[in-house]
């Protein structure tokens, strides 16, 4: 007999479908789907192997010794448990995936950095309606000109004079 | 010169401090400006106070210090009456086609200055805000995107719970194979005794026709003629017996 018998589900779908992304609604669902064949397969079959009412038989059939030979037999039966060789496999996905995690989250930190950043220079700003022109060009120098790297009509990125067209690269 | 005794007498009765200004050329100063902190000055939306229409308030102010509250209506009805008598303001032909178009435009100002000042300032309203929208979405657009990053965050560690499930997956997988092979094992050793049950059960059928069969056909062989007779007769004498209950 294994040492760990599982007979019900302890993963809590309501928190994990809480953390799945929209757009991977259909893959949670079908993987959902499948554990919920799973648990339901386990549960239609018994947890120990049923009794079998051996005085019945022993009433009724004659054969000497047959009934008390099946009956000793089937008690000292022990079914093996099938072996796991799939949980090493997934504690190696797992550990390649948690790096990938990892470094997306490092990332991630650093994009909201930058956005915390960008909303600090938002919110101090001084109202629009009472800037000068002056506060404007501080506030948004790509909205201005820049007299240092000036641009050409119609002041299009494709119009700049280095500009190189990517075929020609 | 009447007028310079009513007000000496008026600013006799103020307190003097209220009179003595620090300077004449800007009205409470101190008061309009923080020397202190030199906050940022506001752009005032709507335009100074007037009097009589057109005179700035300022004006009036500025002559108060010196000459009282009626000083500055002194000023202007002596200038008037001065630029007039000494005909350096000449009243030519083009000063009355000016009052006919003082009296035109004050007409016009006061029967459509009303609305189209309203429609004007409706689309200030509307430019001011288009502005405030802009900053106020980018504003949110922001937050928005921060709080996108961070449930992203959570979702991406979310995945250790799907590896939680995975494994349990693989654990009820297991368990259901082994729970199947105890059923079969069940129904292997039931159908195997239900055989034998079913074999025992003929068997002791078979017997049991054959030992009647035997036993009848025995019987059958025992009885002779005369006791077949004496059966029959027996047989109608009771018969007869029964007759007159029926009648």
């Amino acid at each position: 007999m294994a040492s760990k018998r599982i007979a019900a589900s302890t993963v809590e779908w309501a928190a994990f479908a809480a953390r799945v992304p929209q757009s991977q609604k259909a893959m949670f669902n079908a993987f959902k789907g499948k554990s919920d064949g799973y648990l339901r397969r386990v549960l239609t079959a018994p947890e120990n192997l049923p009794k079998i009412d051996f005085n019945a038989y022993k009433a009724r059939i004659a054969v000497p010794g047959m009934v008390e030979e099946f009956q000793k037999k089937y008690e000292a039966i022990e079914v093996p448990y099938p072996a796991d060789t799939y949980s090493a496999q997934i504690t190696e996905v797992q550990n390649a995936t948690t790096a990938e995690t990892q470094e997306f989250v490092k990332a991630s930190e650093a994009r909201i950095g930058k956005i915390k950043e960008e909303l600090a220079q938002w919110e101090n700003m001084i109202p629009f309606e009472q800037m000068t022109m002056e506060e404007f060009a501080d506030q948004f120098p790509s909205e201005t000109i820049d007299l240092n790297n000036p641009t050409f009509w119609p002041h299009t990125p494709d119009m700049a004079l280095d500009y190189v067209k990517k075929e020609e690269e | 010169m009447l007028s310079r005794l009513a007000t000496r007498s008026l600013q006799e009765a103020r307190p003097v401090v209220l009179v003595r200004a620090t300077s004449t050329t800007a009205v409470r100063a101190a008061e309009e400006r923080d020397e202190v902190n030199f906050p940022r000055p506001v752009r005032p939306v709507d335009p100074g106070k007037v009097r009589l229409g057109f005179i700035p308030e300022e004006w009036f102010q500025f002559f108060y210090p010196k000459t009282g509250v009626t000083g500055p209506y002194v000023f202007g009805v002596g200038l008037t009456t001065y630029l007039c008598s000494k005909e350096i303001y000449v009243m030519e032909h083009e000063y009355y086609s000016g009052l006919s178009l003082l009296i035109m435009a004050v007409f016009a100002v006061k029967k459509f200055g009303p609305s189209l000042g309203q429609s004007l300032d409706k689309e200030i309203d509307a430019i001011e805000h288009d502005w405030r929208n802009y900053r106020d979405e980018s504003i949110q657009g922001l937050k928005d995107s921060v709080e996108q990053e961070k449930a992203a965050q959570a979702s991406a560690q979310g995945e250790s719970m799907l590896f939680d499930a995975k494994r349990e997956n693989v654990a009820l997988q297991l368990e259901a194979a082994y729970r199947e092979r105890l059923a079969t094992v069940h129904a292997e050793v039931k159908k195997k005794l239900d055989y034998q049950l079913e074999t025992a059960n003929v068997k002791t059928r078979l017997q049991q026709k054959h030992m009647v069969d035997w036993i009848v056909s025995n019987v059958k062989a025992s009885i002779t003629p005369a006791q077949e007779a004496a059966s029959l007769k027996q047989c109608i004498a009771d018969l007869k017996g029964l007759a007159p209950k029926v009648a």
